[in-house]
């Protein structure tokens, strides 16, 4: 009898059988929503991810400072690229970054605060657009990073560079108002100083205005730019094994570290050592100019030949890693510079910048007796001067000169990239990178599979590896 | 159930009949002439109470007492007399002037077929039934003597498909009925043992370790039988539970009224590496025909070219001393011919072996039955150190009889299995990526050591030394040093879990029961990884040490109705009703950590986890839960004896569905059977029996859980080929949009099934033949879509993909002799499937697992898990597209390569016994599947491979990959082939291009034949019955048994063992990588009835 009763509890049971699994399915694990810092914190580093790890290190392949000696970074030297090779970049740039700077601002906006927060979103975003933009071309851009939209329209390269350039204007006035400064500790870059953000928004104005070859804009804003090496907008690195520098997880750490070297190319330009140097001719020291300190601090020598420094340089653990900074601000000064205003303008922007390097500049580690950048005179580039051996006109050397410079401070970032692209047809001055394999050298990255997988609007016929940019067409 | 009451009801009116009779010939006063009497037996030695003993030709007769003792007066000296009993074969015994005639009754497996298991676990005549049932017996599992219980399963039955992913102690398979049903959620078989579902998780890492399965934590031997519930209509009472089909375990229990009895049984296995890959031993380490003793590959020079002196060494700088104190200086020139191939290779392997010790006590008296076990199973495997399986299990199952109407059934059991699994795949820290990379020419006997960077220097301790590190002078050894894996790399796998069911019966009527069960699975599993500082591995190199627990908790709950009735002569009819609820747990708490502060290695036994700076420890904590409720009903029609005719309906709510949207799903079925035999006119004594069933039925499979709301997470941004940075280590932590998202309203994929199928049994049932047919389609198929991510998202989990499944599954059996003492057996099973993905958004293929290289995807138009990877170029008339020195060119667009499923798969079982002989052989086949030759295309690529030895002259001018020339007459290591377009010479820039892994390899240029026959098993066995046995020892029966275990492969795969999987227990299936290899095993049986 016990069990019929049982049983007819159970029956009654039954009839509430959907309230029995009511509210199991809510994730005890994981929030649902979250406040704006720490979004904003989050955009930071997949910023930080995006900037200074592979795309930095294929870019870098691309720009020949890099070679490939095995595995999948031997391919890429080889220019054997596929479309799945930059999935993860693409990704990087619109998941790690767009949609959470967008989502920084809307739970911002919800919590009330606009001003530096909301221009910091809008810098990061525009930093992220523009990596993009200068490496694939054609992209996404205002419909990016809404879920709700399925096929995100592509825009057209130069629409892109105009709206960034509107975006960070808008930013400046956001970080020009002074209020809605994001809580303490939640912007790792600058906890949040609107005056540094600025500098970095006028840097990022100049870079995407020398991308266009708006050279007179770009030297306009870079007057604007980063005004000191503590403005420069940096990865910040730590002790931990997921905090570290990721070129020292890449070259310490991972397994990958024997699949990558310096070019010769690179490195005979700063090895300042006859013997070891496969071709010292293009060893860029001369009476003014001792690289050997630059040579310490970004390099190492192992068994497999020139690597990056992991021990105490640029690519120790804790060593920051560069994203926007006041080293590039100086030289779009000194190119744009001369560019626009001449060679005068030129000569003296490089020389401030061989001033800031003959101090130490950003060369940690160096011995100051391995250091020596004295001014360059006029003299210097006149045909026959010691920055011109080969006999080109003065301006066309001076120029080749800060291209190279451009290209060695470069090291290791996308911008050395976008610049052997940018000045590729200038046959005389351009930083003589050559082909790996073939006669053409890489163009851009491939839009990835997953994008012409899924996205109706994704250009059709893929461009090809070594079709420009429309910028550099 | 209702079956065995049937039969017992009968029993007890023959033996009041019997009795009545006896009664009636003493009253009669007729005269005895003879007595006889003895004793009946089974083949287990065991009494037989209540079996019939008739003489032959009269009405005389009587029945076995409770000692299955019997005494029978005959006609005369000439008597012949049968003994029956039901599920025994008869015997007919001629009296012949004995007095004493002792029986033994065998076994009469064709009868006991036909009880089958539902999916409920009630038991049911299989004549009866409108869907396919295969039945899998104890007798049969404990025959394959296998450690683990799924492997044993392997060609037991049509439509099931057992995948190994390698011959690791402890190792999991992935159970597959009837095709692919799904392509995200878990396509494995519902287990359900004695009618409460289990878990069969297989959790943790998938293919850088063996998985496991945790069906495998269950005793072989204490299986009574396996049913496999194939389709839809068999399942659907599951609903959600049932996408992949159910297997019904009952575990064996004691008899009422039954003599005590005790079984020991012990196995010893020796078990052995099936194979080899080829390694060349003519070339030694470096490139381009020069040594070099840090090259990866080994294209270096001709070893017999050397001189044969002692190396010239360069003692002067730096140095190495190994473990053993042995010194490793820089070699200047390499002389020495010396190869250690097979000195590395026995340094890692060896014969591995277990030992099971198997023992059971079952009995019953008039109002209890009990059974009780106890196992141990230790497995050594034959890799050397840290791999080995232990699993100790006991069982205690017990029945209560309170009254006639009022029972009660527990059964409980408790396993512990330890494992300890060496790393394989592709993972740098693995074992056979590290052994069969390095070159002939390298002793790998020094793997670690002290580094001493010049005579004068400091040692640094404790690195590495692997073949492209031989001096241990930087901390990356790049691959490693297998003895490095086996000794200094420790993964633990620690299961406690305990199953306890009860079930209550109450029949207040004789047409009534009401059944109540509830059941409980819990284990929890204590995982362990250990990394002593110095492995290859990146994530390995600092030192690394993770442990996890994980408590999972299945708790289930049956509350059914049943009642039965003959509402006439020819109509008969039941019908069940029921209330399910199904709560499932996994609780999680681990920590890891990396970069060591002390150096501790795992011999040192030292598992501090606070042995890293804070910053380097990472927790993690989940917590999981969902709950399933359902109301079923199933009613069941006999008419005329002939037809039979089944419907079920289930309705059920599910927690993964959410709130927000409709949460109860119904999964409808019926089945149809007909015996159409008994018609009149059917009746032939050619045709013996003949069931023609129809059957359709739904069955379904619920989201994952929390798919229903979108998350903030604190990401881990990872650099593509690098490391990555953790975004909780930065500022004020961060909480960012879950990369995936989930969706409001999630309904379940339905499968949709229908079969049509034939029985037919021959010549008085020694011939039978079961055919199905079937088709089924799983609409709503759920997945993680991959989105653009220029939408900000990686994935939406929703519905809508669509799958498609059909096959025919081929049942044949024939007792070919069937004599006193010679019997012989055949069955042959068949099983076709065809896969098809029917509907997934044009262009969108879901990678399942893999390599990054090549990978199982599924994609429409395509069967689901087809190889994906790099391929070669073709124009668009299909043809291959040539570059100008005669290679095939690569297409930059990957695309698929093969289909890993296979056209086919079919056994034959055959036992053949003679007396107390029987010899019993498992044939396996697996025809027409591909798979991904990848350990063969990187020791190509490297030059290891056996066949990259090969050099030849070239009879004319050749032209290589790079275009250089190889004149006529000139001899090059490499062979001459045609793609063609003309003789080329495959020679190094080829296979360290196009032709190998590395470097944009061409990935279809190693898509091979993965098809395979096997003996799977082969028994020879000997059973003793005497009563000189009886009488001395006490044993009823002794028998011992003789088991191989894969002893020959047929196969064109060179190296492994083709069922193999680098993905674990998943669907990705079809590529070897590196994993561990297989194994074949000798196995000795010796069990004891007392």
């Amino acid at each position: 009898m016990k069990h019929i009763i049982l049983f007819l509890s159970t029956l009654l049971v039954m009839t509430s059988c959907s309230n029995l699994v009511d509210d199991l399915n809510e994730n005890p694990n994981s929030p649902t929503s979250s406040s704006y810092q720490y979004i904003l914190t989050g955009t930071e580093v997949g910023n930080m991810n995006l900037h200074t790890g592979e795309v930095a290190r294929k870019s870098g392949i691309f720009a020949g400072q890099y070679i490939g000696i095995d595995r999948q970074h031997e391919g890429f030297s080889q220019y054997a690229v596929t479309t799945s090779d930059f999935d993860g970049h693409w990704n990087a740039v619109y998941v790690q970054v767009v949609i959470n700077a967008l989502e920084t601002e809307a739970a911002a906006a919800d919590e009330g605060v606009a001003g530096v927060t909301l221009g910091i979103t809008q810098v990061l975003r525009a930093l992220a657009l523009g990596t993009a933009t200068d490496l694939w071309g054609d992209i996404p851009f205002s419909q990016a990073g809404d879920p709700e939209i399925q096929n995100p329209a592509f825009e057209a390269q130069l629409q892109v560079f105009d709206n960034l350039q509107s975006l960070l204007d808008d930013a400046i006035i956001n970080l020009q108002s002074g209020s809605g400064r994001p809580t303490a500790n939640s912007d790792i870059h600058f906890d949040g100083d609107p005056n540094a953000w600025q500098e970095v928004a006028h840097t990022l104005k100049a870079r995407y205005y020398l991308h266009t070859r708006d050279y007179m804009q770009a030297y306009e804003q870079a007057q604007l730019g980063i005004s000191s090496p503590d403005n420069s907008l940096l990865g910040i690195h730590g002790n931990a094994l997921d905090n570290a520098n990721l070129n020292y997880q890449f070259f310490a750490i991972q397994s990958r570290q024997s699949d990558l070297i310096v070019s010769d190319f690179f490195s005979s330009m700063l090895n300042p050592d006859a013997q070891s140097n496969p071709n010292f001719d293009r060893y860029r020291g001369n009476s003014k100019t001792n690289e050997a300190g630059r040579f310490g601090y970004l390099f190492r020598t192992t068994d497999l030949g020139i690597q990056p420094n992991v021990v105490d340089g640029w690519a120790a653990q804790e060593a920051p890693s560069q994203i926007v900074t006041y080293e590039e601000n100086m030289l779009i000064l000194a190119e744009a510079g001369f560019r626009s205003v001449g060679f005068g303008e030129g000569l003296s922007r490089l020389n401030a910048y061989r001033q800031y390097l003959n101090g130490g500049g950003y060369l940690t580690n160096a011995d100051p007796s391995d250091i020596e950048y004295a001014d360059y005179v006029a003299e210097d580039f006149e045909s026959g001067g010691m920055e011109n051996a080969d006999g080109l006109s003065a301006d066309d050397a001076l120029l080749r000169e800060i291209l190279e410079e451009r290209y060695i401070t470069f090291f290791g970032q996308i911008e050395a990239f976008n610049d052997t692209r940018r000045t590729e047809s200038e046959e005389m001055v351009r930083v003589p990178v050559e082909p790996n394999v073939g006669d053409q050298l890489p163009q851009r990255f491939i839009y990835p599979d997953t994008e012409i997988d899924r996205n109706a609007n994704t250009p059709s016929p893929v461009p090809n590896f070594f079709d420009p940019t429309p910028v550099n067409q | 159930m209702d079956f065995i009451l049937k039969q017992n009801a009968r029993t007890m009116k023959q033996r009041i009949l019997f009795g009545v009779m006896l009664l009636l010939f003493f009253s009669a006063g007729l005269v005895a002439q003879q007595t006889v009497k003895g004793t009946v037996t089974d083949d287990g030695g065991l009494p037989v109470i209540g079996a019939t003993i008739k003489e032959l030709g009269t009405d005389r007769g009587t029945i076995t007492d409770i000692d299955g003792v019997y005494e029978i007066v005959v006609t005369g000296e000439n008597a012949v007399l049968s003994f029956s009993y039901i599920g025994l074969k008869t015997k007919t015994i001629p009296v012949a002037g004995q007095t004493e005639i002792d029986v033994i009754l065998d076994e009469d497996a064709q009868v006991i077929d036909e009880v089958v298991v539902t999916a409920l676990g009630f038991e049911e005549n299989k004549d009866e039934l409108g869907y396919a049932s295969s039945q899998i017996a104890a007798e049969t599992l404990q025959e394959a003597a296998e450690p683990n219980l799924i492997n044993s399963l392997s060609g037991k039955a049509s439509g099931v498909r057992i995948s190994r992913n390698s011959g690791d102690p402890g190792g999991g398979a992935y159970i597959q009925i009837r095709g692919l049903s799904t392509i995200d959620r878990d396509a494995q078989p519902l287990i359900v043992v004695d009618g409460v579902p289990i878990s069969n998780a297989s959790r943790g890492e998938q293919s850088s370790i063996a998985a496991q399965s945790r069906l495998n934590d269950i005793n072989p031997n204490d299986i009574e039988s396996i049913n496999v519930l194939k389709g839809a209509s068999a399942a659907a009472l599951w609903g959600t539970r049932a996408l992949g089909g159910v297997i019904v375990i009952k575990t064996k229990s004691g008899k009422y009224n039954q003599k005590m009895t005790v079984n020991y049984k012990s196995t010893f296995s020796v078990d052995r590496i099936t194979g080899r890959y080829p390694q060349q031993t003519a070339f030694g380490q470096g490139d381009n025909g020069v040594y070099d003793p840090t090259a990866r590959d080994s294209w270096g020079d001709k070893i017999s070219d050397r001189s044969g002196e002692p190396d010239v060494l360069n003692t002067s700088g730096e140095y190495f001393v190994d473990q053993a104190g042995n010194l490793y200086y820089p070699i200047e020139e390499k002389n020495s011919r010396t190869r250690f191939n097979d000195q590395n290779f026995d340094q890692i392997f060896q014969n591995g072996h277990f030992w099971e010790n198997n023992i059971s006590v079952s009995g019953g008296n008039d109002y209890s039955t009990i059974f009780a076990s106890l196992s141990d199973m230790n497995q050594q495997g034959i890799i050397r150190n840290n791999s080995d399986y232990r699993r100790t299990t006991f069982r205690l199952n017990a029945g209560f009889r309170f009254s006639e109407k009022v029972k009660l059934k527990v059964t409980s059991s408790y396993a512990k299995s330890v494992t300890n699994r060496i790393r394989r795949g592709a993972s740098s820290s693995g074992l056979h990526l590290g052994l069969l990379r390095t070159p002939a020419d390298f002793d790998q006997t020094g793997y670690r050591g002290d580094y001493y960077a010049g005579p004068e220097s400091a040692p640094v301790s404790n690195r590495q030394r692997s073949y492209r590190r031989y001096l241990g002078s930087r901390e990356a050894a790049v691959y490693n040093n297998p003895l490095w894996t086996i000794n200094e790399q420790e993964n633990l796998v620690d299961v406690d879990r305990f199953i306890t069911n009860a079930e209550l019966t109450v029949s207040p009527t004789t047409w009534l029961d009401l059944i109540g069960r509830v059941g409980l699975d819990k284990f929890s599993e204590w995982t362990q990884q250990f990394f002593t500082p110095g492995s290859a591995a990146g994530a390995f190199r600092t030192g690394r040490f993770d442990k996890e627990l994980a408590r999972n908790t299945i708790f289930n709950m049956d509350y059914i109705a049943k009642a039965g009735t003959r509402f006439s002569k020819n109509v008969s009819g039941d019908i069940l009703l029921g209330f399910n609820y199904n709560d499932r747990r996994l609780i999680t708490d681990g920590s890891s950590i990396t970069n060591f502060i002390q150096f501790t290695d795992v011999a040192s036994g030292i598992r501090d986890i606070d042995n890293a700076l804070p910053e380097n420890r990472v927790v993690n904590s989940t917590f999981g839960q969902e709950r399933t409720v359902g109301v079923y009903t199933s009613a069941n029609l006999a008419l005329y004896d002939m037809l039979f005719i089944n419907g079920t309906l289930r309705g059920e709510s599910a927690s993964t569905f959410g709130n927000t949207g409709d949460n109860t799903f119904y999964f409808p079925s019926t089945s149809i059977a007909w015996q159409f035999t008994k018609l009149k006119a059917m009746d032939n004594s050619f045709l013996s029996f003949g069931k023609l069933r129809f059957s359709y039925g739904e069955v379904g499979v619920q989201p994952s859980r929390y798919n229903t709301s979108n998350l903030f997470i604190a990401r881990s941004f990872s650099d593509p080929l690098g490391g990555g940075l953790a975004s909780s280590l930065y500022g004020n932590g961060s909480f960012v949009p879950s990369s995936q998202r989930g969706s409001l309203s999630l309904r379940p994929e339905r499968k949709r099934e229908a079969e049509v199928g034939l029985d037919l049994r021959f010549l008085n049932d020694r011939l039978s033949l079961s055919g199905t047919y079937y088709t089924n389609t799983t609409s709503d198929v759920l997945l993680d879509f991959p989105i653009a991510n220029s939408r900000g998202l990686a994935r939406i989990y929703t519905n809508g993909a669509e799958l498609e499944n059909q096959g025919v599954e081929l049942d044949l059996g024939y007792r070919v002799v069937d004599g006193n003492d010679w019997s012989w057996d055949v069955n042959v099973l068949f099983t076709a499937v065809r896969n098809n993905v029917s509907r997934l958004d044009q262009g969108l293929t879901i990678n399942l697992g893999g390599l990054s290289a090549v990978n199982s995807r599924a994609l429409q138009g395509q069967p689901i898990g087809v190889l994906w990877g790099s391929r070669t170029l073709r124009d668009d008339d299909g043809n291959v597209v040539f570059d100008e020195n005669g290679f095939p060119v690569q297409d930059q667009v990957e695309g698929v390569l093969g289909d890993p499923n296979p056209d086919w798969q079919g056994s034959a079982f055959s036992t053949l016994r003679y007396k107390n002989f029987s010899l019993s052989v498992l044939l396996e086949t697996f025809q027409g599947a591909d798979i991904f030759a990848g350990t063969k295309s990187v020791m190509t690529d490297l030059g290891t491979w056996g066949g990259t030895a090969a050099e030849t002259t070239a009879n004319q001018n050749l032209l290589d990959y790079d275009g250089n020339v190889i004149l006529a007459g000139e001899t090059f290591r490499g062979r001459i082939h045609d793609f063609g377009n003309g003789p080329v010479a495959l020679t190094e820039s080829w296979y360290n291009g196009d032709g190998g892994f590395f470097g944009g390899g061409n990935d279809e240029l190693y898509i091979e034949d993965g098809s395979w026959s096997r003996i799977r098993e082969i028994v020879l066995s000997y059973t003793a019955r005497s009563p000189w046995l009886e009488r001395n020892l006490g044993l009823s029966s002794l028998q011992f048994s003789l088991t191989g275990r894969n002893l020959i492969i047929w196969t064109e795969f060179e190296g492994n063992d083709p069922d193999t999987n680098l993905s674990g227990v998943s669907k990705a299936r079809g590529i070897d990588y590196f994993n561990n290899p297989a194994t074949k095993s000798y196995i000795f049986t010796l069990s004891a009835t007392f």
